[in-house]
């Protein structure tokens, strides 16, 4: 019993203490305590993913680091050894600066021709390097570019080398002019202005090749460029050209004088697939002032020549496209100053009427269908009333003359052409002429085109 | 004769004065892009805001086409000009000089290269040569392709955008996640649709495809072309034809703009499917923007290829 009483008191008094102390603990500390518990449990559970994520991360940096490490080894032993450059002739070479060098293209052009002559029975079968073409070209600084083409040839008789075109273009220019100034090829109608290689034939048009010389006209030039604002917002392309008017059949030998062109272009889309451009010319210069000598006095500007050109262009779906071209001119050309001359060799000077026509004319148009990637076909044909020309001899008296009367030249080419990639075709064409002077000729011409580089050609 | 000099002179200035008046009283943003594909892109990020033009007609090879003068005078009164970089536009110099604005000359501040940012595949390693074809420089420039670089090129529209006019920031912004949530809704739809014929072969007539095969998970298995831009060759075709037996190639992709017989008659010879997709906005009729230009793509790739190949 004395036991049993013991134990009762002492477990009173372990109670009692606790539920005293039960008292004085504030109301909602257990649960701010389990809470609390949880956001540490929370947090600890994050900071082991956090020690995951970093140890992958660690991982990755490492794989990483290694693959970097072995990449920059691998790099290192496939270099080349590399010069001193600081001890080299020259100075060093800062990096980059191969962006300064220009674009450089190479271009070549070998055509071979059968001919059937009735003028010439030895004929004038030939093989040559028609052109071996240089081009360069990069901006000069934020406003300009300069642009030049170097052609060698392999004639028959020479080889020869002539700057075909150097010139630099403006940009920025008030009004948003363009401007261009160097050698140029002048914007007359649309065969003038490309080269040899951008034809789609081996040979020039008659008409422009009478007119203007065997390979267009190329000459220096200042050239101003603008788009005419309309209210039918038609592209309306305007060109001005002062050209140094000489070295073009049409024009003197020697003329002190410039020439002037004007070119203007009206483009319409069609649609999508359907364009049409139709273009004027109007070009004038001076006959050889330093040739003949005449009787009233040398004529100013006694040439003008004037043109009409047009080209429509259809893309058919699949890449076959279709281009119909054309190009007339028409000159008024003025003799109607006498030229002086000792026909009778009696040292007495006498006037000459030239009986020249001043009205030559040509035209051509030109069917081009390009079927594919590889293949187009297409046909020119020519019409030509030819310059009527003048010989004279070194003092400046007439000599000679060599009229056409009413005789016209023409001249139909059909060609095909196989395109073996981009950069390089072969053309084959056959022209039959029956020229002025009552000679046909039958020939075959056979064209290789081959570029490297850069071809950088401005639009047309 | 003097009076007739004066009275043409003044017509024609006065004639210039009356015709500049329409054509320049426009106030909205003027953005010239040299594909469909682009336009369409600066249309969706630009919103009313832009008016939008392209250079390059829908199913014209974009690498070779001539731009049209109209293009040249549109650029020169534009304010933006967006482009592909890389080497895609093989005219952009030219087509960028006729205009004559240097603000468009390459890094010009008026001139977008949307490629920025993008990966690119098939960057050519050490030096290269036109022996292995018409090869890019950079890599492969079709990148607008894989619909996910739709989104870096928005972006990369949107910045530019943003940039130049900050006050349309916003609106921008709001057009830009419009798009891309557009876009990545129907990205995950094109996976699902892809799903059955991943690993599956096509062949394609240029190398055009690589971006749009990765997206879809499909293997191109070779080209008709031998090489880039090179015309097929009879051996060629022959190892091609083989190709298309050995490795169960389903379907042979070409663009409008390439002729149908070599392809016409791989397929009649293998069984192969001929499939014309789409390379940019507006090449085929269904492909009215950059998004049903995929819809159209998936779908008709999907119908052509039929399900997943036992290989």
């Amino acid at each position: 019993m004395r036991t049993k009483t013991i134990s009762l008191v002492l477990c009173l008094l372990m109670i009692c203490p606790a539920a005293m102390a039960q008292d004085m603990i504030p109301k909602g500390f257990e649960d701010q305590l389990s809470k609390m518990q949880a956001a540490i449990s929370k947090m600890q559970t994050t900071i082991e993913n956090q020690n995951e994520v970093i140890k992958t991360h660690q991982i990755e940096i490492r794989e990483l680091s290694d693959k970097v490490t072995k990449q920059s080894a691998q790099i290192s032993a496939d270099m080349p050894d590399v010069p001193d450059l600081a001890k080299e002739p020259g100075g060093l070479h800062l990096p980059g600066t191969k962006n300064w060098n220009p674009e450089v293209g190479v271009i070549g052009d070998v055509v071979a021709q059968l001919t059937e002559d009735t003028a010439d029975e030895e004929g004038k079968d030939s093989i040559v390097v028609r052109e071996l073409e240089l081009v360069y070209g990069q901006y000069v600084d934020p406003y300009s570019r300069f642009d030049a083409a170097v052609v060698f040839n392999d004639g028959l008789e020479e080889q020869n080398a002539e700057i075909e075109q150097a010139y630099l273009t403006r940009y920025e220019l008030p009004f948003n002019f363009k401007a261009q100034i160097g050698k140029i090829r002048p914007k007359i109608g649309i065969v003038n202005l490309l080269d040899r290689h951008q034809l789609e034939t081996v040979t020039e048009p008659l008409v422009i090749s009478n007119f203007f010389g065997e390979e267009g006209w190329k000459t220096s030039a200042v050239r101003l460029q603008n788009y005419i604002p309309n209210p039918f917002d038609i592209p309306l392309e305007i060109t001005g050209e002062v050209l140094n008017g000489r070295e073009a059949p049409s024009f003197a030998d020697r003329a002190r004088r410039p020439a002037f062109n004007v070119h203007l272009k009206a483009s319409f889309d069609l649609s999508d697939r359907d364009t049409l451009d139709i273009g004027g010319t109007s070009l004038f210069g001076t006959d050889n002032l330093d040739g003949p000598i005449r009787e009233k006095g040398n004529d100013r500007y006694s040439v003008h020549v004037f043109g009409m050109d047009g080209v429509y262009m259809h893309y058919f779906e699949g890449g076959s496209r279709l281009k119909l071209q054309s190009e007339a001119y028409i000159q008024d050309r003025n003799f109607r100053s006498p030229f002086l001359t000792d026909s009778d060799g009696d040292g007495v000077l006498e006037t000459v009427e030239t009986g020249l026509d001043n009205h030559p004319y040509g035209f051509y148009t030109l069917v081009d269908y390009k079927l594919n990637q590889t293949w187009s076909m297409g046909v020119r044909f020519d019409w030509l009333k030819p310059l009527d020309s003048f010989e004279f001899d070194d003092s400046g008296l007439v000599t000679g003359f060599t009229r056409f009367g009413d005789e016209n030249t023409w001249e139909i080419s059909p060609y095909i052409t196989l395109y073996q990639s981009e950069f390089c075709l072969f053309r084959v064409q056959y022209s039959h002429t029956e020229n002025a002077q009552g000679i046909s000729d039958d020939a075959v011409f056979f064209q290789a085109r081959f570029q490297i580089g850069v071809d950088r050609h401005g639009l047309q | 004769m003097f009076r007739l000099k004066q009275i043409i002179f003044i017509a024609l200035v006065s004639f210039s004065f009356v015709s500049t008046t329409p054509v320049f009283a426009e106030n909205a943003i003027k953005v010239v892009a040299t594909t469909k594909t682009f336009a369409d892109l600066v249309k969706q990020v630009g919103g009313d805001r832009v008016k939008v033009d392209y250079v390059a007609p829908a199913g014209q090879n974009v690498h070779f086409i001539q731009p049209r003068p109209s293009s040249v005078v549109k650029l020169s009164k534009a304010d933006l000009f967006v482009h592909a970089g890389l080497d895609l536009e093989a005219w952009r110099g030219p087509f960028v000089e006729a205009a004559g604005k240097n603000k468009f000359l390459p890094n010009g501040e008026a001139q977008l290269d949307v490629s920025k940012g993008i990966r690119l595949l098939q960057v050519p390693e050490g030096d290269v040569t036109r022996a292995e074809g018409d090869i890019h420089l950079f890599g492969n420039p079709h990148y607008w392709l894989d619909p996910r670089n739709g989104k870096v090129m928005a972006r990369n529209i949107y910045e530019k955008l943003s940039e130049m006019y900050p006050d349309f920031k916003n609106e921008f912004e709001d057009n830009l996640n419009r798009f891309i949530y557009e876009l990545d809704e129907k990205i995950a739809a094109w996976q699902n649709q892809l799903e059955p014929i991943k690993g599956n072969k096509v062949l394609s007539y240029h190398n055009s495809w690589p971006y749009f095969a990765e997206f879809c998970g499909i293997e191109i298995a070779g080209e008709i072309e031998p090489r880039p831009g090179i015309p097929p060759t009879a051996k060629h075709l022959a190892r091609i034809t083989k190709i298309i037996r050995d490795e169960q190639v389903k379907a042979i992709i070409y663009e409008s703009y390439f002729e149908r017989s070599t392809p016409n008659k791989l397929a009649k010879e293998t069984g192969a499917k001929v499939l014309k997709l789409s390379s940019g906005v507006g090449e085929v009729k269904q492909a009215r923007d950059y998004i049903s230009m995929f819809d159209y793509n998936v779908e008709s790739l999907i119908a052509a290829i039929g399900r997943k190949s036992n290989v």
